[in-house]
């Protein structure tokens, strides 16, 4: 019995210390994780600004991506074709530069990409894309709304030079294609 | 040569030394940060503090127009469309014509929405002479404006606009539309 004690504690020891530390290796934030520092929500929109781990300003200084009226226009009713579109979109990241904004349709990826050059805020008019991201339509009820046809979802990230980031996540639903 | 007791002493000491070197280890590994979700779950609605409601909608100018004589195509556009609820926030506008949704424009964290003639662009049928009522002119067609606002009120406009008249021309075979 004598001799099972040392071995039995020297074990009963290193599992301890493996024990503890895997919990410090469980509680290490990833290199490449990200910490939100201001969110807002609104009958199912998010936005939100984040910043790198390890980094905490006072005051973020990237704002919150303006992107008002998500359109979804049916400009034919005897074609399965929608359009979706944004009125504008514009972020500001004073005094720090813009150095992209994404457009992220879910169903698609990505279908838009704007670099920034030596600016501090970015601008993108609907006339930059007249006709909007053409779509399927979809059949009355398809995206969950019985009046309506397809849903799609879609992210909105800008990124500045200090690391900061922004992002939109929202959805948008489209008229009814009916034969 | 060590003691029996003094063993004994020694291996309790290191047993307790592990325990309170995981206790420590666990009471500092900071917390796991959770990385929000790509797609937004369903939230409530927003209160609103209080709720006057929603203007009604300017929606000035409801034209019919006729780019492209030959085709029987008809666009339906007004010169903008603008909707207020402040202090509440803008859900939806929605344009309907001839009973049938053909936009839908959702509002993002705004109190009002405004929508250029760019993005009002509506494909209707032109109809021959005299099908809406009106010697000279095409059909007419019905629209509906309606908006929303996070507080539920709600707004409506009703209409109707009569399109020139234009038919599509065929070589072979004429088809009159």
């Amino acid at each position: 019995m004598r001799k099972l004690l040392i071995p039995f504690g020297s074990a009963l020891l290193l599992l301890l210390v493996t024990f503890s530390a895997l919990q410090v290796a469980r509680g290490q934030v990833p290199l490449n994780s990200e910490v939100v520092l201001n969110s807002e929500t609104q009958d199912g929109n998010i936005r939100q600004v984040s910043a790198p781990s390890g980094v905490s300003p006072d005051q973020p200084e990237i704002s919150f991506i303006d992107s008002p009226t998500v359109a979804c226009v049916q400009p034919d009713s005897a074609k399965n074709e929608c359009f979706l579109n944004w009125y504008y979109l514009s972020v500001d990241a004073n005094p720090s530069y813009i150095i992209t904004m994404t457009v992220n349709l879910i169903d698609f990826g990505y279908v838009a990409r704007y670099h920034g050059f030596f600016q501090t805020s970015i601008y993108v008019p609907h006339s930059m894309n007249p006709q909007g991201y053409k779509v399927a339509c979809g059949t009355l009820g398809e995206g969950g709304d019985p009046m309506w046809g397809k849903a799609y979802s879609y992210i909105i990230r800008a990124r500045a030079s200090d690391g900061l980031k922004s992002a939109n996540y929202g959805s948008a639903y489209c008229p009814p294609y009916t034969p | 040569m060590m003691s029996r007791y003094f063993r004994y002493g020694l291996l309790c000491l290191v047993i307790l030394a592990g325990l309170l070197l995981a206790w420590g280890m666990v009471q500092a590994a900071p917390g796991y940060q959770a990385v929000p979700p790509a797609t937004p779950t369903h939230l409530p609605d927003q209160p609103a503090s209080y709720s006057p409601e929603v203007s009604t909608i300017d929606s000035p100018a409801p034209t019919c127009e006729l780019p492209q004589p030959g085709t029987g195509d008809c666009y339906l556009t007004w010169s903008y469309l603008y909707a207020d609820a402040d202090p509440n926030y803008m859900i939806t506008m929605t344009v309907s014509i001839d009973d049938q949704p053909r936009a839908r424009y959702h509002g993002f964290f705004q109190t009002y929405m405004y929508i250029p003639t760019e993005m009002l662009a509506f494909r209707v049928s032109c109809g021959s002479s005299g099908s809406g009522g009106l010697q000279d002119f095409g059909r007419s067609h019905s629209y509906t404006l309606r908006a929303r606002d996070s507080a539920g009120s709600k707004t409506a406009n009703y209409g109707t606009v009569i399109c020139p008249a234009d038919t599509l021309h065929m070589c072979l075979p004429m088809v009159w539309k």
